[in-house]
């Protein structure tokens, strides 16, 4: 029989035992009456030879099981009772471990699923991502174009194979109405790269992806759940996309996401070899797949090896000279696809896990502190076991599985609070936050939660364990206060209230710097005005639709007009892009007076239609904007920024009159200089832009000004404006000026809002940790107090006493916290605007706030101290 | 009432097996033979009789089954193992072996005196 079995057995075992000893018992009565003796003396003699029989039972239990185990049990069973028994200790440390570990579980969880797990694609490091270097134009992130393509994919040594892909919008007709999607436009390699196999019918072929195969589309598992009701015979079905047919070649599988784009089809990208030229175009985005065993330095050597090929293989876009494109100065930058999914979002998760980190000491401190008086509390209790034979091993054995009974409970009531933290994070978290829906509680971090919960456990139980390990015994002796004279207990307490105060501290001061970020953001002068007033939306003109670009222009211009008659609407303005909504374009652009050798700087471009400016409400500083006529004429003017006219003219008027350009043989001349947009997010310094009238534009936004955004029946009009010119354009990306300015500084906001919840959780802990600190001490020497008051002392004089004792306290904390965040703030000057990590103002106001709370926290425990009757006070401590 | 002996360390359970190796037993049993047998020198009482019956039992060399008694009462008796036996065998030898040993270190002493 083995032991676990017989444990099981326990209860059969106790049974047989007791009968066997009772069974000997009445045989020794039985002989010894026999031979004459009474059987009290009997029971007697049995007692003094043998001990009572509970210590005989208990003796044979001891060699029955593994005795460690046992102690375990019983110390186990103890904690249990003493922990339920003292209700309020056990349910604020419980809640304050259970707020430091599940607010600590679900940020870990976030970190977990966004940066430390593997994408969910086979071998997943392999995948990388092939971007440019490009000081031509100044960017390290260069996409590809159609030359650069074809001349990896076919020369590329250490490359299994190379995609492009790009997300678009596309309208999709199903029954009559017009409906915008989100489209992946790819090459025919990047699903099988990716690994990815169909659900239904087929991926896109080799023969699909070449200018004028037939029109073959793949839907995603959402869309085809969403939209076409999940039917099985869907493949070979037809979709009309932007006016063409499409025949639907598959379904794709529910697990597939392609990195952040939410596709609703994957339609094949069409390059055309024999129309490819080398130039400065550079637009979709690529992805490959490394052969086995091939470094990121080996992949971006086989690119630095092909890069000279590509004006060999296809010619020079007319109008680009081979030096202009030797001034790009392409080289090569291959990326692990992972670090590009996460891109600069891992270091306000890690703040943000550090922060939590922090909250989660500061409620180890709290319940050290707790467990520490209490362990002082419990003296004498200690004293009694040791007396009665219990090793010092024991007793800390005892105290730890008490503290590990409370990490556990602790841990696991944390896991209900990140549960729910988690879900209150999804739905706060900010648009750009990549892999969210890989964002759970798995078996990775509910280890991370069980470690955490033990580790918590043995440090806080470790610290009264070692503190009350050596023994004395005078605490039975006498009435028990001799103990608390001892200075060690607190001294760790004091420490710990310090530490308490610095961590609250940094954390303020963390969370008042992203406050102050966010004032800063909303005070820049973004480039336009009152955003809640301003509706705006995508629409497209597909060719399939109307083929003639000037057609198309007039299109746009009737439907401006439309909406301007569309009641409440102060002014409508057309644009190719709205700032801080999505990728404008650029091109380097030269200066008729300022000639400079090689490429010319890069500017952004963006092609514009009148009243742009007017319903941003961004002012024309000089000159004029432009208008309908430039548009039809295709006359040669530009209007610019401010900064771009300060950068050459110094002046703006002075640009007036001046021409620049992308190639010499067509100068447009500046007739208007406007003020200057935050086109890449209020926290980004405005770029120089050269705003050109709009020329073979077919996806433009409209951006609508009037005080009855948001209304009822608003949208509807403004559609039946659209449509009343053409029933087959959808509008897209429909969304206030407002709503584009809150999802840029989601990042920020998100970051602000759980940095002020950690600080005041923190600053909570930090206050309760002072309070209970002072109140203790005011207990422990009440007696004192009794003697100090019996010889005269005034309630102020005690008074004195202890709020100088927390004014030392929080004055320690405050210097340690400034310290450490001057030296922590700077690793989240990259989350800052406006500020600086040592920003005076809030660490004033941080450390003015703390020393406010502590010393109230302090006054409370002090003005109840000096309130005590000498008489109480002498009698109870004597 | 005769003078006791402590049991040196570890002889319990070897007097035990030898007491058990005569035949099935009860607790009580064994008790009264070792008193018996030793002529009274060796008493061993309840609380380190059962705990070594136990731990012989745990170590798998005594067996026990609940039986009826000579009384009429059901009580737990003690057979030896396969195990127990050649575990009595081994340390009956070593045991001999060693008090021989000890008795000739012994002599001399007893001699001089």
């Amino acid at each position: 029989m083995t032991w676990w079995r017989r444990m099981l057995r326990r209860r059969a075992l106790e049974r047989e035992l007791d009968a066997e000893l009772r069974d000997h018992i009445e045989r020794e009565i039985a002989e010894g009456v026999r031979a004459g003796q009474s059987e009290a003396d009997v029971r007697r003699q049995i007692r003094l030879t043998s001990g009572g029989l509970d210590q005989v039972k208990e003796a044979c239990r001891d060699v029955r099981r593994p005795r460690a185990l046992a102690d375990l049990a019983a110390d186990v069973r103890f904690a249990w009772r003493i922990l339920a028994k003292d209700r309020w200790f056990t349910a604020g440390a419980m809640l304050t471990l259970a707020l430091g570990i599940g607010a600590t579980t679900a940020i870990f969880s976030v970190v977990y699923g966004v940066l430390l797990q593997p994408l969910a694609f086979d071998e997943p490091d392999r995948l990388v991502v092939i971007y440019h270097r490009a000081p031509g134009f100044n960017t390290p992130t260069l996409p590809q174009s159609d030359a650069t393509y074809f001349t990896y994919r076919d020369h590329a040594r250490v490359f299994e194979d190379i995609g492009l892909w790009r997300a678009e919008q596309v309208s999709i007709a199903r029954s009559g109405t017009p409906e915008p999607e989100q489209a992946l436009r790819l090459t025919d390699g990047l699903l099988s790269l990716l690994r990815v196999r169909p659900l239904l019918g087929d991926l896109l072929r080799k023969e699909d992806d070449v200018p004028g195969a037939p029109n073959r589309v793949l839907l995603t598992y959402g869309y085809w759940q969403r939209a076409l009701g999940a039917s099985r015979d869907v493949v070979g079905q037809s979709l009309v996309i932007d006016g063409s047919s499409y025949e639907v070649a598959g379904v794709l599988p529910a697990s597939f996401t392609f990195l952040d784009t939410r596709a609703a089809v994957l339609l094949p990208l069409k390059l055309n070899r024999t129309q490819a030229l080398t130039g400065p175009g550079f637009g979709p985005r690529g992805v490959a797949r490394l052969k086995p065993g091939v470094t990121l330095a080996e992949a971006n050597d086989d690119i630095a090896r092909m890069i000279p090929l590509i004006p060999e293989q296809f010619p020079l876009q007319p109008g680009v000279t081979r030096e202009m494109w030797q001034g790009v100065g392409l080289a090569p930058n291959v990326r692990p696809l992972s670090e590009v999914v996460i891109g600069d979002v891992g270091r306000s998760l890690c703040i943000l896990l550090g922060t939590v980190g922090v909250v989660l000491l500061m409620a180890w401190a709290n319940v050290a502190n707790l467990l520490l008086v209490r362990a002082e509390g419990r003296q004498r209790e200690f004293a009694v076991r040791a007396a009665v034979g219990a090793s010092h091993g024991r007793i800390a054995a005892a105290l730890l599985s008490e503290s590990l009974l409370l990490g556990l409970a602790g841990g696991a009531l944390g896991v209900l609070f990140a549960q729910a933290g988690i879900g209150l994070l999804r739905r706060m978290a900010p648009v750009g936050l990549p892999r969210v829906d890989d964002i759970a509680i798995n078996g990775v971090v509910l280890l991370f939660t069980l470690t955490l919960s033990v580790v918590t456990a043995l440090m806080f139980g470790l610290l009264p364990a070692v503190r009350f390990g050596t023994l004395n015994f005078h605490v039975l002796k006498d009435a028990g206060r001799s103990a608390s004279d001892a200075p060690g207990p607190h001294r760790t307490r004091n420490m710990l209230v310090v530490a308490q105060v610095a961590l609250a501290l940094v954390l303020l001061i963390v969370s008042g710097l992203m406050i102050r970020t966010f004032v800063a953001m909303r005070q820049v002068q973004p480039g336009y005005v009152r955003p809640a007033e301003v509706q705006t939306f995508h629409v497209r003109v597909p060719p399939a639709l109307i083929r003639d670009p000037q057609q198309v222009t007039r299109t746009y211009e009737e439907i401006a007009e439309r909406l301007t008659h569309v009641s409440g609407v102060a002014a409508v303005g057309l644009t190719s892009s709205i700032p801080m909504d999505r990728f404008q374009g650029a091109a380097p652009i030269s200066v008729e007076d300022r000639p400079v050798s090689g490429t010319p700087p890069t500017r952004r471009v963006k092609p514009i239609a009148p009243g742009y400016f007017e319903t941003m409400g961004n002012p024309v500083v000089a000159g004029r904007a432009i208008t309908w006529t430039d548009i039809h004429q295709t006359a040669l003017v530009a209007v610019i920024s401010e900064n771009l006219a300060r950068v050459y003219w110094g002046e703006p008027s002075k640009a007036l009159g001046k021409r620049l350009g992308g190639s010499p043989e067509e100068w447009s001349e500046i007739v208007g200089v406007v003020g200057n947009e935050r086109v890449d997010g209020l926290n980004h310094p405005a770029p120089t832009i050269v705003y050109l009238p709009m020329a073979n534009n077919r996806d433009m936004a409209y951006v609508v000004r009037s005080h009855r955004v948001g209304g009822p029946g608003f949208l509807r009009e403004l559609q039946q404006a659209v449509w009343s010119v053409n029933s087959n354009l959808p509008l897209a990306t429909v969304r206030t000026l407002d709503e584009i300015e809150a999802d840029s500084m989601a990042r920020t906001s998100f970051a602000m809002v759980m940095l002020a919840i950690a600080a005041s959780v923190a600053l909570l802990i930090g206050v309760v940790g002072i309070y209970g600190v002072i109140r203790y001490i005011a207990a422990q020497r009440t007696c004192e107090i009794g003697i100090r008051m019996a010889l005269g002392a005034q309630t102020g004089d005690v008074r004195r006493l202890f709020l100088r004792h927390g004014l030392v306290l929080t004055l320690g904390g405050i210097t340690v916290g400034i310290g450490a965040a001057m030296f922590l703030t700077r690793v989240m000057s990259a989350l800052l605007f406006g500020v600086t990590p040592t920003d005076p103002v809030t660490y004033v106001a941080a450390s003015a706030g703390v020393a406010a709370v502590a010393l109230l926290a302090t006054y409370l425990p002090a003005r109840r101290a000096s309130r005590i009757d000498p008489i109480v006070a002498l009698r109870s401590g004597m | 009432m005769p003078d006791r002996s402590d049991l040196p360390q570890g002889t319990l359970d070897l007097l035990i097996l030898q007491v058990v190796a005569a035949g099935a037993i009860h607790g009580y049993g064994i008790a009264q033979r070792l008193q018996l047998v030793s002529r009274d020198v060796v008493q061993v009482p309840q609380g380190s009789l059962y705990p070594a019956l136990h731990r012989l039992e745990n170590r798998g060399l005594l067996t026990a089954d609940w039986k009826m008694s000579d009384t009429g009462r059901h009580a737990k008796f003690y057979r030896l193992t396969p195990k127990g036996r050649s575990q009595l065998k081994e340390e009956a030898a070593s045991w001999l072996r060693l008090t021989e040993a000890i008795g000739l270190i012994l002599k001399p002493a007893r001699g001089s005196r």
